[in-house]
């Protein structure tokens, strides 16, 4: 376990706004999300892209506690707001098969000082788990007394704007719910700030009292992003906000983005699966499959050197409104048994390249490092 | 390349609370055989509504005004649904956008897989079977008489040919069908084996006795005598020690026997699919009538010697009556198109000059309708769309007149009378109300009786030409093609469709389209599978039918780029195997590029941009394909990007003018006035835009636009000079 703290970068700066450290998520036999580590600095805008069922919008969600974690920490402008307690447990379950393993071989061994060394090591163990113990309770209490002021600055966008508004309430109430639900009571002002917030995502005032469905696709997903920019916050988790809306409608909704996160410096982190959204809106980019991150860089690195066969794999499907060149597009393909041997040597999440990481094993770094070299 | 299905003039539209909402407006196009053809434009410009207008499962509300979608030589807008049961699904399939509300949930998936295909493999085979039997009565009858020309004793022989047709077709059918399993069979397991020693050369076996089993069901599945013939013993072996050792095997780990039988069951097999097909045709004639075992030969001289004796014995002198009896059927029918022309020549000039009164025209009407009828020969196997559409359009622009005539009266009261209150309360409040009159829909008679005309006209000019070509016709030719057609429905009611064929079949398209572990899936429901499973069983429901024309509604919006590119490829190569049409309905440019032969932009109920999918993308000419192109960024875009303002138009007011004009920024004072007509660009090329006039000032496509255009000439540039 301890071995894989050190692999995102240590840097303990204070730009970093939101780090995610060794997350996993497990739905009993299902490992949504399994050891994912990423920063998200202050103003960047982070994507997370892989195919439907690879743990992206877990992530997300996990972040904004909408489950509670499986393992791993997750801090917020450095304070702890979610953690999981199965990695000290199996730490735990671990230390003791190890204690009773070293003790039949002691007690096979022929040393005369046996009931010593037992106790020695007796010892070591109980010190070990209070100490794993002790993880847990302060894991179990920041996941309970998170700062309720601290959380709301972390909002989210959902994917669907029909299914995510409640078809009665009027859009007023849809916005003003977060602040009224924080205590603020003053209706006049509460009014005041719908107004302004409608003004920013480019609605009128007018359209506060009426009702969703009176509203087209754009429209409602400019409401959602209102919901979530009237409490203020410095995260938005925007989970694949585009993809059910027609393509010019789409845009109409990334340059609203684009312009809050210029004038409000709002952080986003953008759950997408169309790369070519991806790569315009975002700064940094994270690869996910099947519940792991297998690369991170900056978007113009990660689309100049991909490195990872799954991220090599993603890049080649992408269609381009060029006919010329989509009768040429080679696809590659990407199987993982084929493509690494892992057999000998444990894959994991490592700096190749400075802020460019992929998941590999010994003999990939050397393989990958020479790919960036040329 | 033939049309496969022509949509010509088509105009929908559906009653709402708030008035008539006009959701179609006039668009007309073709599609080709094997061409796909790509209807992009946002939500609301009436590309589904087309699409469903062709499967004819339009919604209660909605309202054809006017026009014909034709496929194979019916009106696929005014038959009856009995007839359309066997046209949609079947022939017509569709992929359905939304994968939730078009799979039953309480079914389990392989039920809805299989379901189509057992329904319609009955239907398929008694239609099949009717179409066989009706033609060869038909050539029969038509072989006696110009052949046998009142010879009892030929008229005798040429009967006897046809039944002999019958029976020597279905022994081939026989050979063929088990033939073609065997083989399919043997092309299963090499993959599965070459999958299966994959995995165990990397230690990754989940399901070793799975496997395993089902490889040996695919190699003894393909022992037939003209597959794996002289090794079937061996194999047969194999397949035991295989049986034998997999339990010992899985327990300990050690695969090495088993691996070297699977090594031996792959060579074998490989060298059967390589072996020459036997030509079943001429092997069913000779099994059947000549009374003696296959001599022994290597295959390609027994090809030969089969395919000599059949001609000898039969086919020569069939084809030639064949051939005899379409001329002489095709002269004939000349000779009535000739007298059908100068009836229609006539009928125009009376409906020209005369008084539309109802019981006058429709005694033309009917006149026509007989003799065009006679006109058409029965002979012939690519249906005339003209002659066989002929009576069901004239109809029913005969009675949108008489309509017209009757309720243009009352329409015209009501319009007047709630315009005049209008005009009241505006004056009252000082300006214009909230609510607007709904114009009234009063029918231009004019309009309605030229439509007749054209009709008429249209089938004149039809005829004309055919005869003007009469000695263009190619009669070999066309007798070959009435024997692949009297085979190709043979094989049509032979193919059985049984439950286990089925599900063999499904299981095999699950794994096509990439559904993993598809023997246990097959047996799940619907809400077990995540959207993308969902949206990749609704695609392999589309397949299964195997259609004639695919019409793909967003197939793919809801999934992520890999399984995008998966499907899309598959669709592609179903497209080259089967020789597919498809319609492919999309709001995503980029997929366009990669499927589309050629692409219609739609807006507002229009098609404002038409033409070849380079033309489109590296020439586009109407402002609204600029629009699109702009807004959507690529891997090379970093400016802003170029949103389209506004909303579209509510169609039950729609625009007097280009209906884009209010979103676009380069329209025109005359945009806002006047409907532009489709001008022309090149042979394959129209865009509907008043900037295309020759007054129009020179306007050049956003800076967006033409730059990626600039960098993929570049780039194609700079591939060329490499390759």
């Amino acid at each position: 376990m301890a071995d894989n703290k050190n692999t995102v970068a240590s840097s303990n700066d204070d730009n970093v706004l939101l780090r995610v450290e060794n997350l996993s998520q497990h739905f009993g036999e299902l490992k949504a999300v399994d050891n994912v580590s990423f920063d998200i600095k202050k103003g960047e805008v982070f994507g997370l892209v892989g195919e439907s069922g690879c743990g992206k919008t877990t992530t997300g969600r996990s972040i904004i506690k909408l489950y509670n974690i499986t393992s791993g920490s997750i801090y917020f402008k450095g304070q702890r707001i979610g953690a999981g307690t199965l990695s000290y447990k199996n730490a735990i379950k671990e230390a003791n098969e190890k204690f009773k393993k070293d003790v039949e071989s002691i007690k096979k061994g022929s040393a005369s000082d046996k009931s010593e060394q037992i106790a020695k090591k007796k010892a070591d163990l109980k010190k070990y788990v209070a100490e794993q113990k002790a993880n847990i309770a302060s894991a179990k209490n920041d996941n309970k007394n998170v700062d309720k002021d601290l959380i709301t600055q972390i909002q989210m966008i959902f994917q669907d704007p029909i299914a995510s508004l409640d078809p009665r309430m009027t859009v007023r109430e849809i916005i003003s719910e977060g602040l009224v639900i924080k205590g603020m009571k003053d209706k006049a002002k509460i009014d005041e700030m719908v107004y302004e917030v409608l003004e920013t995502v480019g609605l009128v005032r007018d359209h506060a009292g009426r009702y969703p469905h009176e509203f087209s696709g754009g429209q409602r997903q400019r409401i959602g992003v209102a919901r979530a920019v009237i409490m203020k916050p410095e995260l938005i988790i925007a989970d694949e906000p585009v993809s059910a809306l027609d393509v010019s409608i789409q845009a109409q909704v990334i340059n609203l983005l684009n312009d809050l996160r210029r004038e409000l410096g709002i952080t986003i982190l953008f759950v997408a699966h169309d790369l070519s959204v991806v790569k315009y809106f975002s700064d940094r980019i994270g690869v996910m499959y099947f519940g792991k991150m297998v690369e991170l860089a900056d978007a113009d690195e990660l689309f100049k050197n991909p490195l990872h066969p799954y991220t090599r794999s993603l890049l080649s499907a992408i269609p381009l409104p060029d006919p010329d060149y989509e009768k040429n597009r080679q696809r590659i393909t990407y199987v993982p048994l084929r493509d690494h041997d892992y057999s000998v040597e444990q894959p994991s999440f490592r700096e190749v390249a400075p802020g460019h990481f992929v998941l590999c094993s010994d003999s990939e770094e050397k393989k990958y490092k020479e790919i960036i070299k040329e | 390349m033939a049309n496969k299905l022509e949509v010509r003039n088509l105009r929908i539209s559906f009653r709402t609370v708030s008035g008539k909402l006009q959701a179609v407006r006039d668009i007309s196009f073709d599609l080709k055989d094997g061409e796909t053809l790509a209807i992009v434009g946002e939500s609301g410009s009436g590309k589904s509504v087309t699409s469903k207008a062709i499967l004819g499962i339009l919604a209660g509300n909605s309202i054809v005004d006017g026009g014909e979608i034709i496929y194979d030589g019916k009106d696929l807008l005014k038959i009856p649904e009995d007839e359309f049961y066997k046209i949609r699904g079947d022939k017509i399939a569709m992929i359905f956008q939304d994968p939730l509300s078009s799979l039953n949930p309480i079914m389990r998936i392989g039920k809805q897989l299989t379901e189509a295909m057992i329904l319609k493999g009955k239907a398929r085979q008694k239609a099949c079977r009717a179409a066989f039997n009706d033609y060869l009565a038909l050539l029969e009858k038509a072989m006696i008489k110009s052949v046998a020309k009142g010879n009892g004793e030929k008229a005798k022989i040429l009967s006897q040919k046809c039944k002999d047709f019958d029976k020597f077709e279905g022994k081939h059918l026989e050979l063929e069908i088990a033939y073609n399993s065997a083989i399919n069979n043997a092309n299963d397991a090499i993959s599965e084996i070459e999958n299966l020693l994959f995995l165990i050369e990397k230690k990754a076996v989940k399901d070793a006795k799975g496997s395993l089993s089902i490889v040996d069901d695919l190699a003894l599945g393909a022992l037939n005598e003209y597959v794996v013939n002289e090794d079937a013993n061996e194999l047969k072996e194999l397949v035991a020690t295989v049986r034998k050792e997999d339990a010992k095997a899985i327990k300990t780990g050690e695969f090495d026997v088993i691996v070297k039988a699977l090594k031996r069951i792959d060579e074998i097999l490989k060298s059967a699919v390589a072996k020459e097909m036997p030509n079943f045709f001429s092997m069913g004639y000779y099994l059947t009538f000549s009374g003696k075992e296959l001599p022994k030969m290597p295959m390609v001289e027994l090809n030969k010697f089969l395919r000599k004796y059949l001609d000898d014995n039969y086919m020569l002198e069939f084809i030639d009556g064949v051939k005899v009896s379409l001329k002489d059927s095709a002269e004939e029918h000349f000779a009535i198109k000739q007298r059908v022309v100068g009836e229609l020549k006539d009928a125009l000039n009376t409906l020209k000059t005369c008084e539309f009164k109802q019981p006058e025209i429709d005694n033309i009407v009917n006149a026509l309708v007989k003799s065009v009828k006679e006109s058409i020969d029965p002979l012939e196997i690519t249906k005339d769309s003209f002659a066989h559409t002929f009576e069901s359009s004239l109809r029913s622009a005969v009675s949108v007149y008489f309509n017209g005539e009757k309720k243009n009266v009352s329409e015209q009261k009501r319009y007047d009378k709630q315009k005049a209150d209008y005009d009241r309360k505006a004056a009252k409040a000082g300006g214009e109300l909230s609510w607007k009159v709904t114009p009234a829909a009063v029918v231009d008679l004019e309009l309605a009786k030229d439509n007749i005309c054209k009709i008429i006209s249209n089938l004149c000019s039809h005829y004309e030409e055919q005869i003007a070509n009469k000695s263009q016709r190619n009669y070999d030719e066309e007798a070959v093609a009435v024997i692949d057609f009297l085979k190709l429905n043979a094989s049509g009611f032979a193919n059985k469709v049984t439950r286990r064929m089925a599900k063999l079949r499904a299981l095999k398209l699950m794994e096509e389209v990439g559904i993993p572990e598809p023997r246990k899936r097959y047996r799940q429901y619907p809400f077990e599978f995540s959207g993308g499973m969902r949206q990749r069983i609704v695609i392999a429901i589309a397949l299964a039918a195997n259609p004639d024309i695919l019409i793909c509604d967003e197939p793919t919006t809801a999934l992520d780029v890999t399984i995008q590119a998966q499907i899309l490829e598959l669709i592609n190569k179903l497209k080259k195997e089967r020789n597919l049409s498809i319609i492919f309905i999309t709001h995503d440019l980029g997929v366009v590029a990669n499927m589309a032969d050629k692409i219609a932009v739609m807006y507002a109920g229009k098609i404002v941009e038409y033409g070849t999918s380079r033309e489109v993308f590296y020439s586009p000419a109407h402002p609204y394909t600029w629009a699109l192109l702009s807004s959507m960024p690529d891997l090379d875009t970093n400016e802003k990007l170029e949103a389209i303002p506004g909303t579209p138009p509510n169609m039950i007011y729609p625009p007097v003018g280009d209906a884009f004009a209010e979103r676009n920024k380069y329209a025109l004072k005359i945009d806002f006035e006047q409907q532009p007509p489709m001008f022309k660009i090149s042979d394959t090329h129209y865009a509907a835009t008043w900037l295309l006039h020759p007054d129009a000032p020179k306007v050049d496509p956003p800076k967006i636009v033409t730059e990626r255009i600039a960098r993929s000439k570049r780039n194609a540039e700079g591939g060329n000079n490499n390759g």
